[in-house]
């Protein structure tokens, strides 16, 4: 009996002993990174990654903060970037965050209170004005950018000669798309991809009417009368199939893919897909920038870039690496890589050499292309966004489909969009 | 605990048995606390725990970014009060159960007894099997382009019955029958191999009695195969109904919850609240309703089952 007692506390010992480990590894891990006796300090790094090659790519920039301070160390840990924000809001809920986290301009907004504002730490300095308004939110830089990324109408250049219509160039307006859209759409092909996607839909909305779906101080107004004006002209697209409708509330990408498919004529689609949009078309690609409504061009402008967290334990260090992950030198190597569009305004012209060099025979449409970039950048907007924006963009998805199979009008739609997202916002 | 009554019964004095056994039965207490151990240590920390903790945050709000307060029952008052989502959540979970239940069983068990008789039985059972051991994933995306306009389905019905199909999974009308349709294609291979197991070891006595006695067609199966196989049955609703209240995976990739919230279910109500809204409190409160839910069926059709199942005895 005693023994079996002593066994009993001998396990509930265990037990305590292996809850006060699980404990102690959290404390740990919430510092974002480790001092070695040396003093070499080892800083977690967050980021997306979704191949192989991408993940070299970082380790690269890991090393070049390594090579520039031998006493910053940089481990990296890499998640899908379909999954890496669900990750990174657990590891902040369970104090696992690293020091150095990767952050979307897009997502911004749920992460204030977690990042270190740099402020004077970071220099501005070089970066594509665009580029860092993005990214900072209330007047406090919350990350510095490595990219840049505006949206822009990409169009089939065989349907445009076929239908007889000049192509699309900048300046060219609202009048100008509908009318393109609608002589696009023949034998069962439609003008143009619609989409509910955030940026691709609420960029042609911005740049119809001016209609925005969040106030300056970031709230909600699906419901203002802007919108409902806008949305109305963007689901008429629907009538008689000039605009394609997505499959499904599911179907994010229905618009850019309709159109690669080459079932759509037209659809908005990121810059950063200028690259393997051109080279995967069965066809003659060109891009334009967006369609000019009320108060000319317009785009939403969105990027990402790396941030401190406030729990880090070494900060300095992190500001160090920082300065390396988004320098020059860095954003230089990832765009001989072709990663993306460079938020280092020096980089810029060499994004278009390596799409040129990837696509010689494409290299007029490449060239335009880039330039497209540039010009609509003149005039992007930052889309700030609410905590809850996952949700809103849920919500887009579903209601707003309905509003282009005409089972619902926008003002309802909007409404429930408005309605629900402002609980959480 | 259960050590307290045999020790004591072996009280000294009362012949050499009870004390020659003692140290057996304490070496087979420490191997039994040597395997039962790790598993109940298992159990306690990944499953009571976290069960004991979904209660408990039920009752908080508890943001994933931030500090929990306490709420008492407003979560649950949430749900069913003005949270907008929710009532058509838990609708559309038992609209689906409704119609995924019955039309998985019905074709699982005609399709069992009809490959019973075939000569290619094996085969059969392969081919059916496929879809249940296919990602979920990779079917719902094969099923959404069947789906899609201009999909092999909307072909078909435009060029055999010139009819022009409707936009399945955008029309609030079709989109839960798509799903419903999707689903039982995908999971009826199991219960398929659990009843073919089942008509497998129907006892062959009894089904000469029942054709000695003139039971064909129709009056043997209802009266003398379908009991026979009724174990199998049982066990085949109760599970398929309750992974039916918890599904997920199908209408999340085929339509995302919408159009609107008509495909919205309550385990993706649940994950919504949770991932998107960040509301872990909201996302507990949600998923005690369907446990709840869950248990309430189960222990139904377990009181039912004595009524309808047969066990051999």
């Amino acid at each position: 009996m005693r023994k079996l007692r002593r066994a009993a506390l001998a396990l509930g010992a265990v037990a305590v002993a292996a809850g006060a480990l699980t404990a102690c590894g959290g404390d740990a891990d919430s510092a974002g990174g480790t001092k070695a006796e040396d003093g070499t300090v080892t800083l977690d790094w967050e980021m997306w990654a979704g191949s192989e090659d991408e993940k070299a790519q970082l380790d690269h920039l890991a090393q070049m903060v390594t090579d520039a301070n031998p006493k910053i160390k940089v481990n990296l840990r890499t998640a899908p970037f379909n999954d890496y924000f669900t990750k990174l809001q657990t590891e902040f809920a369970t104090g696992e965050e690293a020091c150095l986290v990767s952050m979307q301009s897009l997502r911004l907004a749920g992460y204030t209170d977690l990042l270190e504002p740099l402020g004077e730490h970071v220099p501005a300095d070089g970066f594509d004005p665009a580029s860092t308004a993005a990214l900072n939110l209330g007047g406090k830089q919350l990350a510095m950018p490595f990219d840049l990324a505006s949206m822009l109408v990409y169009y089939n250049k065989d349907a445009f000669k076929a239908a007889g219509l000049d192509e699309p160039k900048a300046g060219w307006t609202i009048a100008d798309f509908e009318t393109a859209a609608k002589k696009l759409t023949t034998g069962g092909k439609s003008g143009f991809g619609m989409s509910f996607a955030d940026l691709h839909t609420l960029s042609l909305l911005l740049s119809y009417n001016d209609a925005a779906p969040v106030t300056d101080d970031v709230k909600l107004q699906f419901d203002e009368q802007k919108m409902i004006d806008a949305v109305t002209w963007y689901a008429g697209l629907a009538k008689d199939d000039v605009g394609s409708v997505p499959a499904s509330a599911a179907d994010g990408g229905w618009g850019e893919t309709q159109f690669v498919n080459g079932n759509a004529m037209m659809a908005v689609d990121g810059s950063w897909n200028i690259g393997s949009n051109i080279s995967s078309a069965k066809f003659d690609v060109g891009v334009a920038p967006l369609p000019a409504g009320v108060g000319g061009s317009k785009t939403y402008v969105a990027n990402s870039g790396f941030g401190v967290s406030k729990s880090c334990g070494y900060k300095d260090e992190a500001y160090q690496a920082l300065q390396i992950l988004t320098g020059p030198e860095a954003a230089q190597y990832l765009t001989d890589q072709g990663r993306s569009f460079p938020a280092r305004t020096e980089q810029q012209p060499a994004f278009k050499e390596f799409l040129v060099a990837q696509d010689p025979d494409n290299a007029e449409a490449v060239s335009a292309a880039v330039d497209s970039i540039t010009a609509s950048l003149s005039t992007g907007v930052p889309l700030f966004t609410t905590k809850n924006w996952d949700e809103v963009t849920k919500n887009m998805a579903r209601y707003l489909i309905e509003v282009y199979t005409g089972a619902s009008t926008p003002a309802d739609a909007l409404a429930a969009i408005q309605q629900q997202g402002a609980r959480n916002q | 605990m259960a050590t307290t009554p045999l020790l004591s019964t072996a009280a000294p004095g009362r012949g050499k048995p009870p004390r020659r056994k003692r140290p057996g039965r304490r070496a087979e207490q420490w191997s039994a606390f040597g395997f039962a151990g790790p598993s109940v240590v298992g159990l306690g920390l990944f499953t009571l725990f976290p069960v004991a903790m979904a209660v408990v945050m039920s009752l908080f709000h508890w943001p994933m970014l931030g500090e929990p307060s306490f709420l008492g029952l407003d979560n649950f008052k949430y749900l069913f009060g003005e949270d907008p989502n929710f009532g058509v959540a838990l609708r559309n979970t038992f609209i689906f159960t409704g119609l995924y239940v019955p039309l998985n069983v019905i074709v699982a068990l005609g399709l069992a007894f009809w490959i019973n008789n075939s000569r290619f039985a094996q085969l059969w059972r392969v081919l059916f099997f496929i879809p249940a051991i296919t990602p979920m994933v990779a079917n719902a995306v094969i099923w959404k382009m069947l789906l899609q306009p201009d999909g092999t389905f909307a072909y078909y019905l435009e060029s055999l019955f010139g009819i022009s199909a409707p936009n399945f999974l955008a029309d609030g009308r079709t989109a839960l029958l798509s799903v419903v349709a999707m689903s039982v294609w995908q999971g009826f291979g199991y219960n398929l191999i659990v009843f073919s197991a089942a008509i497998n070891e129907m006892p062959s006595n009894v089904l000469e009695a029942a054709q000695l006695d003139g039971a064909t067609g129709l009056r043997k199966f209802w009266s003398v195969q379908l009991p026979l196989i009724s174990p199998a049955m049982f066990f085949a609703t109760t599970m398929t109904l309750i992974t039916s209240m918890q599904v997920f995976t199908q209408p999340y990739i085929l339509t995302a919850g919408g159009p609107g919230n008509s495909t919205e279910t309550l385990v993706m109500n649940v994950y919504q609240a949770g991932f998107q809204s960040r509301d872990l409190g909201l996302a507990a409160s949600g998923a005690w309703i369907l446990f709840a839910i869950i248990l309430l069926i189960t222990a139904l059709q377990f009181v039912g089952q004595k009524k309808w199942v047969h066990y051999e005895h």
